[in-house]
């Protein structure tokens, strides 16, 4: 790659990725196909879908965190210029956890529990930044108030279990946000939370993006939860991308079907009988290769076209792609 | 609307002589057929408040009242007939199911516990209700999805013919087409068959679509309650304002 080329590269370019999984009885699980995504720099991307859809597998992929029985089959991730895939062990031990933060979905699990939050804090920045246990420890109480926990000299020489669940999703900010990361991916960040802490880990993140100019990946089931935080949101289903926008224009002009469906089974869309739109039937079994469309048989738009052949991403205005062999009609409706 | 459920001045207290009311003094009542939502942050004391109802945490005083009888002070044994008529939802079905035991046989043991004659047409009529078709009768939990496992969690309250159902949180685990499926079916149970339900969440877009009314509770309090929309367009307490203030918002055109 070119020098002028690289400055003009956007912080993270995902091309053409396929992710396989092995179930319990071998079978091989194509749980991401042939996506392609990218983020810039300070830019907030939002990855929806339902469980299965392999948004999980897709922010895992980019860090090299799938589970054993996942593997990246094909594709590329460049970060920064470099090609993440091909990347060592000690390459990408100094990238994880450095250049790119991971929150996850459930802190308690991902905390050790026989840890103070100190050391969990101070573990990164020893490791990364070569700081002193007494440097580290500092650091640590500094990175405690940074995302909000109040009294930190105190809270600093506690253990996970003395902090509720919002408190200990802003301690795995804090680790994730340690080095000063480029990029954070936040895994379902919020969703073992009540509303309020919801939204108070939400605008925190916001905030230390913007403080930190970094970029984050916000993986989530809710699509209402990311509308008004993302700047732009990409819409899985069935291990492919369905539809790519920025965030104001997919919620005001969604163009993918499933997209809609989404958006009309959400419990502030009731119709006039009363009842939220239930979208009929079930996600697609990814153990098959599909030749079809993934959504045609849950599809109110489904032709023959939908059947025969896959729908390519088309672009349906700036910006704005929809995987949909309808795109365009969708769109002037 | 008749009132089926009444509470009057609960007292739930956790820790002894120096420890705390969880519930402090709360009074609602739900009429057959109606709906009430209990909103509240994690540690409101909401859940216990459900507990009490239910008859499964000890009560500190005040008095729980179902159809007109006073139960806070029954034994289990005098409990037994009341038992039935109201049953619990929760969040997680996975963990409320015994994983060996087939769907099927899952939803009828209620029947079976309170020794209720069971058509042999009974499993069907009832997993039709809950929208899951009779291949799943053999299927363990471990084989069905989230949603799927919260259909057979309605199906076994369903299955004794309850007047009140109390399900906590019973959609905050599934995903947004799930949710939609489920708060329908408990929206249509409750509605069709004038089951007198408590709906206990923190998510305020799901209880706008469900409930009649809605009680705020904080602290142990309930500092706010009244019809749906008019809690959730023109709250006065600030604590109601802040968890509207919340909630994530759309705008879709």
């Amino acid at each position: 790659m070119s020098s002028q080329a690289k400055v003009q590269a956007s912080l993270l370019s995902i091309e053409d990725l396929y992710v396989e999984f092995k179930d319990r009885k071998g079978r091989s699980v194509k749980a991401v196909r042939s996506v392609s995504l990218s983020v810039e720099k300070g830019e907030m991307v939002a990855v929806v879908g339902e469980s299965g859809s392999g948004k999980t597998a897709l922010g895992m992929s980019i860090v090299r965190l799938l589970p054993g029985v996942g593997r990246i089959t094909s594709g590329s991730i460049l970060f920064d210029g470099q090609e993440l895939l091909a990347a060592d062990d000690r390459e990408l031990r100094a990238i994880r956890g450095k250049r790119i933060g991971v929150v996850f979905q459930d802190p308690m699990s991902s905390l050790n529990p026989y840890l103070t939050v100190g050391q969990q804090i101070g573990e990164a920045v020893e490791l990364h930044l070569g700081l002193s246990r007494r440097d580290a420890r500092e650091r640590a109480k500094e990175l405690l108030d940074v995302v909000g926990i109040s009294d930190p000299a105190k809270r600093v020489a506690q253990y996970p279990h003395e902090f509720s669940g919002g408190m200990r999703q802003r301690v795995m900010i804090a680790i994730a946000v340690s080095c000063t990361p480029d990029l954070v991916i936040a895994d379902e960040p919020t969703t073992a939370l009540d509303s309020t802490v919801q939204a108070q880990v939400l605008d925190l993140l916001d905030k230390l993006r913007a403080r930190i100019g970094m970029s984050v990946i916000l993986i989530s089931h809710d699509l209402a939860l990311v509308a008004g935080r993302a700047d732009r949101v990409s819409v899985m289903y069935g291990g492919r991308i369905f539809e790519e926008a920025k965030a104001a224009e997919l919620f005001t002009r969604a163009a993918n079907p499933y997209t809609r469906a989404l958006l009309a089974a959400m419990p502030e869309n009731a119709n006039a009988d009363d009842e939220l739109y239930q979208i009929p039937g079930m996600p697609p079994d990814l153990r098959s290769d599909i030749k079809a469309c993934e959504f045609a048989p849950r599809c109110d738009r489904t032709e023959a076209v939908c059947i025969e052949k896959k729908p390519e991403f088309t672009a349906v205005s700036d910006q704005h792609f929809s995987r949909c062999h309808f795109a365009g009609e969708a769109f002037r409706k | 609307m008749t009132e089926f459920l009444r509470i009057e001045d609960l007292v739930v207290r956790f820790g002894g002589r120096n420890g705390v009311n969880a519930v402090d003094g709360v009074s609602l009542s739900i009429g057959r057929g109606e709906t009430l939502a209990l909103v509240g942050e994690s540690g409101c004391g909401k859940s216990t408040l459900a507990r009490a109802v239910l008859r499964v945490q000890r009560i500190a005083s005040g008095r729980i009242l179902l159809d007109g009888e006073d139960i806070t002070h029954l034994s289990e044994r005098q409990m037994r007939p009341f038992r039935r008529r109201m049953q619990m939802v929760f969040q997680d079905p996975y963990t409320s199911l015994d994983p060996l035991v087939p769907v099927g046989n899952s939803i009828l043991e209620p029947r079976r516990a309170f020794s209720l004659a069971t058509e042999t047409n009974e499993l069907a009529e009832l997993m039709s209700a809950v929208g899951l078709s009779t291949e799943f009768r053999g299927r363990k939990p471990s084989e069905l999805s989230g949603g799927q496992r919260q259909r057979v969690g309605i199906a076994r309250a369903l299955s004794v013919e309850p007047e009140l159902i109390v399900a906590d949180e019973p959609v905050s685990s599934l995903d947004v087409s799930m949710q939609a499926q489920i708060l329908n079916l408990l929206k249509r149970s409750a509605r069709n068959r004038g089951i007198a339900f408590l709906f206990i969440s923190h998510d305020l877009r799901a209880v706008r679509f469900i409930a009649d009314r809605v009680a705020v509770m904080e602290k142990g309090k309930i500092v706010e309650a009244g019809p749906t929309s008019e809690i959730l367009d023109n709250a006065q307490h600030p604590f109601t304002k802040r968890l509207i203030e919340a909630m994530p918002k759309v705008v879709s055109g």
